[in-house]
Formats: C-alpha cells, structure tokens, sequence
C-alpha cells in the first residue's frame, strides 16, 4: 500500500501541473484583463502601461512558468477584482466552504445511510418505494430551484430563518446547509440501499440469518460494515465535487464568503490571477480527498477480505 | 417503479406548490433600528480607495469614510459643491488652483494638508500602484503643494472639466498609506462623518467619528453595516423578511414585491453601436433603417415599465453636459425602414448583432427585441449574446471588420460630462468608436476644441452640437435610460446619480 501511495502522491504534482497549464492557457485566450479592469474609457496607452506593470505582455510561456516560479515560493499576485494577496483571500475563504461542505456531507451520510438500510431492509414494499422515490426526487432537484424555495417558504413567509448570510448561528446555518445536503441524501441513500442489497446475497449474510441471528445485528455488523466502503468512497469523493462545484450555487445564493462564490466572482470580472490561485488550491484540495478515499477503500477492503 | 414515479412527481409537487404559497408570515417586527443594515449588490475590495475601481468600494467609503477635494450634490440636477476644498479656479489654461479647508485632520491623526492631497493625487497617477483610477486623472502632468493649503495641479492641455474629474478621488493619509494598501486597508482613516468600526466576511460595519469637523444632524444614524448579496433574488428576500433596511439596485422585477422603492435617473443610456467604416451598415440608408426599425418608446415600455427613459435620441442623459434639448427620439417608421433597405440593396441580408448578458438592465431582451424588430423590416439577424469578457473584447477592438450591431452603454457617472461618453465612442481615437468622422469632421474638431475650452456656455454648445452629429451619422441609435432603484425598509435618503449615497442624509422613518 505505501508504494501505492506513494506513486499517487507524485501523481499529485503533475495534476496540479496540468490542470494550471490548461487554465492558463484558456485564460489568457480569452478577452484582456487590463480592459476588463480598466474603466471603459481608460486609453491604449494607459492599458499597455497597467498590462506592463502585471506583466501581462510578456510571452504566454514566459508568464506561466514565472507564475510557477512564484507560487512555489508562495506568492500568486493581487486579485484585479478585490486588491490584496490572491493566496491570502483564497486561503480565507476556505474554512467556510468547509464548515458548509463537512455539515452538508455528514447530514447526507447519517440520513443518507439511514434511509438506504430502511429501504434495504425492506426492499420490494412501499417503504422501499416511497424512499427510493423520495431519493430520486432529491437527486433530480437544481440547486438555485431549491434554494430560492427554500429561502421563500422558510424565511420570507415562515421567518423561522434568515434568507441569507453567513454565520455559526443555526439562522444563518440551516437552509445553506439543507440546500447543499439534500442531493447528496438522495445520492446516498441510493449508494447505500444498493451497496446494502449487494451485500445481504453474500453466503455470510445468508448464514447469519439462518443462524437466527436479530435482523437488525445483521444489518449493522454483517451488511452495513460491508457496505461501508462504496459508501463511505462516495461521501469523500462528493466532498470533493461539493468543493469543487456544488458549493459555488449555494454560497452566492446564501451569501457564504467560500471559495465557490469567489470563483464566480473571479470569473465574472476576469481576475486571472486570482482564478488561477483558485485551480491551484482547489485542485490539491480534491486531489488530496480523491487520494484520502481510495486509500480509505484500500483499507477498508482490506480489513473486510481479512476478516471475510 | 411506478409507485416510484408517481412519488417522485408529488415529492417534487408538493416541494413546488410549497415553494409557491403565500403563507402568512411568522413573527414580523420589523428590521432592528439599532444600526442601519444596507445591502450591495456585489462585493467591495480591499477598503483602500485608490487601486480597485468598484461600485460598491465607492458605495461604503466615499464621502462617508473618505472624502475628495470636490464632491457632487444630492437628487437629480446635481452640482459640484466642495468637499475638502473650499473653492477652485483655473488660474491659467493648463493649471487649476485648489484652496483646502483648513483644520483637517484624517481619523488617525495625521493632518489633512496640500501636501497630504499632492500625496494622494499622485499616488493614483503613479503607474507602479496599479491604480484602476488613473485614467480619471489622465491630463494631469504635475501635482504640487503651494503653501500650507493651497494646492496647484498642472495639465497637459487646458482641462476645463478636471475638478469633475476629481469626485471619485479620495484623499488618504500619506503616513499611513506609505506602509503599504494593506495597511490602508485594515485601517481606512479618511476625513469623513464615518468610521470603519469592523470588517470581515460579512461585510464593513461603519459608526459616527466623534471628531469629525462638520455638523452631525442629531437624528443621522450612528452604526452602519453593509452587506453583499450578488443574488438578485437574495437581495430582494432582505426586505421582504425584514433583514435590510436599504438595498442597492434593485432589480425590477422585484418592485412589485417590495413596498418601498426610491428611484433617481441613472446615467446610463443603452444603445447599439452601427459599424459605419465596413460592412452593410457603413450605408448611412442602412443605419437610419435600423433606427426607424426599432419602436423605442413601447420597448422601454414593455422592458423598463415606469422606470424607463427616453433618451431624445441620444447616448447621454438629461441633466449631462452636452445633452441636447433640442434633439428627438428616431422616428419609429417600418416602411421607411423597408424603404431604405431597398434602395441600399440590403433586403434579405444578414447583419450581426452583438448583445451582452448580466452587463446592463435588461440587455439581453433588448438585444432580442431589436433583433425581432430588424427582422420585420427586411433584415436576416445573426443574433449573438455572449458574455461580458468577449463582448470587451468586441467593443474595444472596434475595426471596419467589427459586427454590424454592437449593443452597448455609454455612460457619464464618472465626470457627468459628454465627453466621458464623446471620447469612447466619438473620438477618432476612442477606445469604442467606429464614428464616421470622415462624414462629419466638424464633430472631431467640436470634441478637440471642448477638451480646451474654458468658457463653459461654449463647451456647453459644443458638446450639444457633437450630440446633434452623432444623432444625424445614426453611428448610434439610443434606445433608453432607466431609472437607479434602491429598496427601503423604513428609511428615507438622499441619493445621488453615481448610484452613491451619503449616509449622513439617510433617516429611520420611525426613529
């Protein structure tokens, strides 16, 4: 397992590699961040003189392995959009994006895996339908649909919560955190509930209820443990997306200052700079939680077929 | 699987007949009047005044924490009226004189001086800052201190409109600010009525200075904080719950839901730009078949409701220098439109139409409706709406190859002046402009002589006559103006056309 991790860990830095180079290039093919910045009015010679001082006329090649260079060392410029150190406000960002995505995904595991064993258990009746159908429902809904009912129902007419904005008060927490949650309840409880049934045929399984073992033992320590490792996969690969992706609708629509609603604000005002401080630390974020799950699984797998 | 189904179409029904009542509300009282909470619509930089050129940094930070040598009034026929200067001249034709106020300290001690102005005025010239404000102070060659508080700025030609120039420039304090923007930043010390009291990532929360030098009315409201939600719906959800007492640009669609709204008219007009050096719209028939196509006054209508304005045919508004009164909408006239097409041999072509999305009010379905408009009268439209970094792209690269129709906004927020628009898009050498000059050199040679004239009747008639040439080339064809929008929650203010407001005039109804 060391040599495994091992080879995925030096895979990690040509991930990163490659997922700059690509946004480098696409970045700068598209419109002049100099213009975009600049008032509107702003003459050539004043946008040559802001592009001279960013070092935005230098070869594309010259300017990407400078970038490089710098953020080894640390240093990925001032945003255009924002001022201050690109690193700085990234790095900021980044414990509410987690805050969001740790609660949204433990909600999803605890009701997620909950709801796939009931259906599991009683799979082929109406309890199995009405969950699966409540799972696939969930995982059918768009983000901003939801959040704005959620907003609608909860805080404009019911004023149990406010409508946005961040906080630890559970006001501030509850619909952000349902909003991202519950697809990912959907997901995992369709996750679980196959992982479940998948499992209940294996000889053990069998042998376990013809022992006359509770159903309920059965579940919990021959199924679910055996289950365990799809599921668990899944919730820290959805980690990753909702970090990388899922996040961003919730956080600009809740107002949560994440690295979501900071990509699109980059993104909308063309702020290269701090785009690309965006791919670099996201992607070693997901990298890591993509290289964290497989080893969980290795691991896991491993305890299961000795145990087995 | 069909049980499965059946409740996923009522699980999703039901979530939607929720998301669509109108439940009587819960417990309401109301927004706190303990401190005046404000919504923006985006978020502000890194509170230092001079690098970032941004709505809401000038929506927190001017004239409430910072303030400028000059400044414009309140409501909708706005003046120049002084700030940190007490009076201005033109002492020759390329140097203007500005008295200070004496006495003036910054709120972190340091004294508010010519030497303290030069300082800030230069620090946004000075290329290695970056600044984004630079272009704003584009004449000016040399700033200096002559006295104690008499401060002398040089241009390199007569500028007759440099004290406009000068409203968004803040004066900051040169001690603090030489340690670096960041130091500025996490500690904003300006002049103003307002002091920046906390700063995170919720937002900027303002309160009174006790030592601020003017008079603080006794009911003017003492805390302050500004949030950001980008989300149109999101900001609009503040009032409707009680949670904001003033929002920033409101979106239309959301008057009807909101109780309160205050209104002022903008600056901006939106307009489409007529390639007049290439392709079929350099045929002056073409261009004036495009402007009888389009029904402006029932567009603005059917897009903008009560909260459209006319433009007299113009791409600036009432109340900016060199608005020409004298001027009228484009005749809306489809069969003349179709008869010039014929005679131009245009009928059945195709011509492009660049509009642009999330930039200005109701863009996109302009863009739509022109196109819809063009159609009728003979043309094929190539209709393409992108996005705002490739719509830069098209706008500022302006060539006789550009696209036939380019939707745009010209705007005058920053000087309040014609030729903020002139020089973009009229200039031969703006940075937008594919005006005819060769047609009517008399505009080119109006524009030079007003950026030198000092007597301001006759820049007046100068800039009114550009507007009387650009209305006659058809080079663009104005379709509205609109009103600026804020939602209220119980407050009463005064706000000013740049979409600004000094929060010294704002009021709780019931406080």
């Amino acid at each position: 397992m060391a040599k495994y991790v091992l080879a995925r860990v030096s895979f990690f830095g040509m991930v990163i590699l490659g997922a700059t180079f690509v946004v480098f290039l696409v970045l700068h093919g598209l419109a002049d961040p100099a213009r975009i910045a600049l008032p509107i009015g702003s003459t050539d010679e004043e946008v040559d003189t802001f592009r001279d001082e960013m070092g935005l006329n230098d070869p594309f090649l010259v300017q990407y392995l400078r970038f490089i260079a710098n953020a080894l060392q640390g240093d990925f410029n001032n945003s255009l959009w924002l001022g201050g150190s690109n690193i700085d406000i990234v790095l900021d960002r980044i414990p509410v994006t987690l805050v969001l995505a740790l609660v949204a995904i433990g909600i999803a595991g605890l009701v997620g895996v909950f709801l796939g064993m009931l259906a599991a258990l009683r799979a082929g009746t109406w309890v199995d339908d009405v969950i699966s159908g409540i799972g696939y429902a969930l995982t059918s809904i768009s983000d901003v649909w939801l959040s704005l009912v959620l907003i609608l129902v909860f805080a404009v007419n019911l004023h149990w919560f406010a409508t946005s904005g961040f906080g630890l008060d559970p006001r501030l927490v509850v619909l952000p955190v349902l909003a991202l949650a519950l697809r990912p309840v959907g997901q995992v409880t369709q996750v679980t509930r196959a992982a479940m049934l998948g499992v209940s045929k294996q000889e053990y399984a069998i042998l376990a209820r013809a022992k006359g073992m509770p159903r309920l033992r059965v579940a919990f320590v021959h199924l679910l443990k055996n289950a365990a490792p799809p599921i668990l996969t899944f919730l820290v690969y959805e980690m990753g997306r909702l970090f990388a992706g899922t996040a961003v609708v919730v956080e600009s629509i809740f107002a949560w200052p994440g690295v979501g609603s900071l990509a699109v604000g980059a993104l909308e005002r063309g702020d290269i700079f701090l785009i690309q401080t965006l791919v670099v630390v996201v992607a070693v974020i997901v990298a890591t939680l993509n290289l964290f799950a497989d080893v969980l699984h290795m691991i896991l797998d491993r305890r299961i077929v000795r145990q087995g | 699987m069909r049980t499965r189904t059946i409740l996923t179409v009522l699980t999703s029904l039901s979530i939607a007949v929720a998301g669509c009542s109108s439940v009587g509300s819960g417990a309401n009282t109301g927004p706190s009047t303990d401190k005046l909470i404000v919504a923006l619509g985006a978020e502000a930089p890194a509170l230092d005044p001079h690098i970032i050129d941004a709505a809401p940094l000038r929506q927190i930070l001017n004239d409430n924490v910072f303030e400028g040598l000059v400044k414009w009034s309140t409501g909708e026929d706005p003046e120049l009226i002084p700030a940190l200067a007490t009076e201005w001249t033109q002492t020759t034709p390329t140097t203007w004189t500005f008295t200070l106020e004496e006495g003036v300290e910054f709120q972190n001690g340091e004294p508010f001086d010519a030497e303290a102005a030069a300082y800030s005025l230069n620090r946004v010239r000075d290329p290695a800052n970056n600044s984004q404000l630079a272009t704003y102070l584009g004449t000016v060659t040399n700033v200096t201190a002559d006295g104690e508080y008499d401060l002398v700025i040089e241009t390199d030609g007569p500028d007759p409109i440099l004290p406009r120039r000068l409203t968004w420039i803040m004066m900051v304090p040169p001690e603090l600010t030489k340690t670096g923007s960041e130091a500025l930043a996490e500690n904003p010390a300006g002049t103003g009525p307002y002091q920046v009291s906390k700063q995170d990532s919720v937002g900027v929360e303002l309160s009174t200075w006790p030592d601020y030098r003017g008079d603080v009315p006794a009911d003017a409201i003492e805390n302050i904080q500004f949030i950001t939600r980008e989300d149109d719906a999101a900001r609009t959800a503040l009032l409707r719950a009680n949670e904001a007492h003033l929002v920033f640009n409101l979106p239309l669609e959301a008057d009807d839901s909101v109780s309160e709204v205050t209104t002022i008219p903008g600056l901006e007009v939106s307009a489409l730009r007529l390639n007049t050096l290439g392709k079929l719209t350099q045929d002056i028939r073409v261009r004036e078949a495009i402007a009888k196509a389009i029904n402006v006054a029932d567009l603005r209508e059917g897009l903008l409701g009560e909260f459209g304005r006319g433009t007299n045919g113009q791409i600036m508004v009432e109340g900016v220098d060199g608005f020409n009164p004298d001027l009228e909408d484009y005749e809306f006239d489809p069969e003349g439109a179709r008869d010039l097409i014929e005679q131009a041999g245009a009928s059945g072509k195709t011509i492009k139409l660049i509009g642009v999305a999330g930039r200005y009010v109701k863009g996109k379905e302009a863009a739509e409706a022109v196109a819809g408009a063009l159609e009728e009268v003979g043309f094929t439209v190539d209709l393409d709406v992108v996005d705002f970094q490739t719509w830069i792209d098209i706008v500022l690269n302006p060539s006789p190859d550009s696209p036939e129709i380019v939707y745009a906004g010209p705007g005058s927020d920053a000087y309040l002046d014609g030729s903020q628009c002139f020089d973009v898009f009229v200039a031969k050498e703006g940075s937008a402009s594919l005006f005819p000059g060769a047609e009517f050199p008399d505009a080119q040679a109006k524009l030079t002589a007003a950026a030198k004239e000092t007597d301001p009747a006759t820049r007046t008639q100068y800039l009114e006559d550009i507007s009387e040439q650009v209305h006659e080339s058809y080079a663009m064809v104005p379709l509205f103006s609109f009103d600026l929008l804020w939602g209220t929650n119980g407050v009463t203010f005064e706000p000013r056309r740049d979409n600004t407001i000094p929060m010294l005039t704002v009021r709780f109804k019931n406080g």
